[in-house]
């Protein structure tokens, strides 16, 4: 599904309709999915739409960049140690209208359930887009349109043995690429003590010729100084 | 000419006049400035940060470009200063309030205990923040009214502000009946909290029996939201506990008043 496409198309998968027809100098796009409607018109045709999985941040609103993902198992990681695992983390469909070299935001959604979370205290805290993931050794099954596989890299950097049951990331530094069978993402988790650590994506994909995601929001173009996250109420 | 013409010392009325049209090009440049600021690090930056920019830059540019043509048009500001004493004083007495404003402004944009764009409650009103200028702060009302508060007040009065927290609870009672099951209603309310993407998954919700009302069960529900879509949640979910309830045959309770009446009691006990 994901890709670009020449207009006019008509794209059904699963319980989602996407179309893009021209209508004399007009073009229409139309997405359902369930209740949800969506139709737009384009002054334009014979353009591209690019159809992309997205930072899962956008639906039902943008109210936060962080994302927090609960492991469903807690992890005991042993001192001075590194070792890697995989996690599912949920995607957002974008579609961009392309002309050109440039490239706009034309639709977005999801069909995950979507959730709310906040890291630490109500007045220091963070508001995080919540998920809850099954931690696995092997790169998990999943499903194209929902989930994508993240490969967390751990290292406790202290002298202790510490559990971890949670990761939170900036995702203004996630860089996902996809393919037609599954999506992807690295990321490391520096474990310093019980109750701080450092996140960070790493811009590289599991497999050879994967396709890099449509960013769209891009912590160079918002001018951030770093897109790593410390996390200092408890891992 | 009448250009020529001199108004004092050698300051003639062209030298005014060029004054002025310098003054009026400056304000139209620093126009330009401030909305080229605005446009251009408007997706970098929060509106109330960005506000804090371009008043130093507009001001700055305003102090520098006076004091200059007040150089030009002979007049010294620091002797004016000093000969303006006695004026200054008598000023100063007459506007000691708009003094008072200017300081608290100032210390307004120190501190900030509030910023452009937040949900606040100034003396008993409440509204979005529109402005923080150096004289007084702007308000608009939940119901679109326009207002200007001086800054002495809201720096001396207790301000609440509903954003500055990036979460905020949200408060129901629930009061059921008597003949519901409470336990079920409670699991329900949960159950909708839960469905609910704005409804936070921690702090955890809670609902709990808080006490016996004369007419119903009430049921306290704690749910935490973004303070964002506080209201917006605050709106929504209540009708949806309300029609999860029913679909369930948990009823909202009502106040009811069951009346005896002696005579029908009379009746009854003939009748026995």
């Amino acid at each position: 599904m994901f890709g670009p496409y020449n207009i006019p198309f008509r794209i059904e998968c699963n319980d989602i309709l996407i179309e893009a027809i021209n209508e004399d100098d007009i073009t229409i796009y139309r997405r359902k999915f369930g209740n949800d409607t969506i139709e737009k018109k384009l002054l334009a045709t014979n353009r591209k739409i690019i159809i992309s999985p997205i930072k899962p941040i956008n639906r039902p609103k943008k109210l936060t960049p962080h994302l927090l993902i609960e492991f469903e198992t807690p992890l005991f990681t042993e001192p001075r140690s590194n070792k890697k695992i995989y996690l599912k983390f949920p995607v957002e469909i974008g579609l961009f209208i392309m002309g050109g070299k440039s490239f706009e935001l034309l639709d977005v959604f999801t069909i995950m359930n979507q959730k709310y979370t906040l890291y630490g205290d109500p007045i220091n805290g963070v508001l995080c887009k919540y998920w809850k993931s099954p931690v696995e050794n092997n790169r998990p099954e999943i499903d194209l349109l929902t989930h994508g596989i993240m490969e967390l890299s751990i290292t406790n950097k202290s002298s202790t043995w510490l559990e971890v049951s949670k990761v939170v990331f900036n995702s203004y530094g996630m860089k996902m690429y996809y393919n037609q069978q599954f999506i992807c993402l690295k990321a490391e988790m520096k474990i310093y003590t019980e109750l701080s650590a450092e996140t960070d994506f790493i811009d590289s994909a599991l497999e050879k010729k994967m396709t890099k995601s449509v960013e769209l929001y891009n912590a160079k173009k918002l001018q951030l100084t770093t897109t790593k996250f410390v996390m200092r109420d408890g891992i | 000419m009448i250009f020529d013409q001199k108004i004092y010392g050698d300051i003639t009325v062209l030298d005014l006049l060029i004054s002025i049209g310098v003054f009026i090009i400056v304000i139209i440049i620093t126009n330009r400035i401030s909305v080229y600021i605005r446009r251009a690090f408007k997706e970098k930056m929060t509106k109330d940060h960005l506000e804090l920019i371009v008043k130093i830059v507009t001001y700055t540019i305003m102090i520098i470009v006076v004091l200059s043509i007040l150089g030009n048009l002979g007049l010294n500001p620091s002797g004016l200063l000093v000969a303006g004493g006695v004026a200054g004083l008598v000023v100063g007495f007459a506007s000691q309030s708009l003094f008072s404003n200017l300081i608290s402004g100032l210390f307004l944009i120190v501190e900030r205990p509030i910023k452009i764009g937040d949900q606040v409650e100034i003396n008993d009103i409440r509204g979005f923040v529109e402005d923080i200028r150096i004289i007084s702060t702007t308000l608009r009302t939940y119901d679109g009214l326009y207002v200007r508060i001086p800054n002495q007040l809201v720096f001396t009065t207790s301000v609440i502000n509903f954003v500055s927290n990036i979460v905020r609870r949200v408060t129901y009672v629930v009061g059921i009946r008597y003949s519901d099951d409470a336990d079920r209603a409670i699991e329900i309310i949960k159950y909708v909290a839960d469905q609910e993407a704005l409804a936070l998954k921690n702090p955890v919700p809670r609902a709990f029996v808080d006490n016996f009302g004369d007419n119903s069960v009430n049921i306290n529900v704690w749910i935490w939201a973004p303070a964002s879509v506080y209201y917006e949640l605050k709106m929504k979910l209540l009708l949806e506990i309300k029609k999860a309830l029913e679909a369930e045959g948990i009823e909202i309770a009502f106040p009811q008043r069951v009346v005896w009446f002696g005579k029908e009691l009379e009746n009854e006990e003939e009748v026995r």
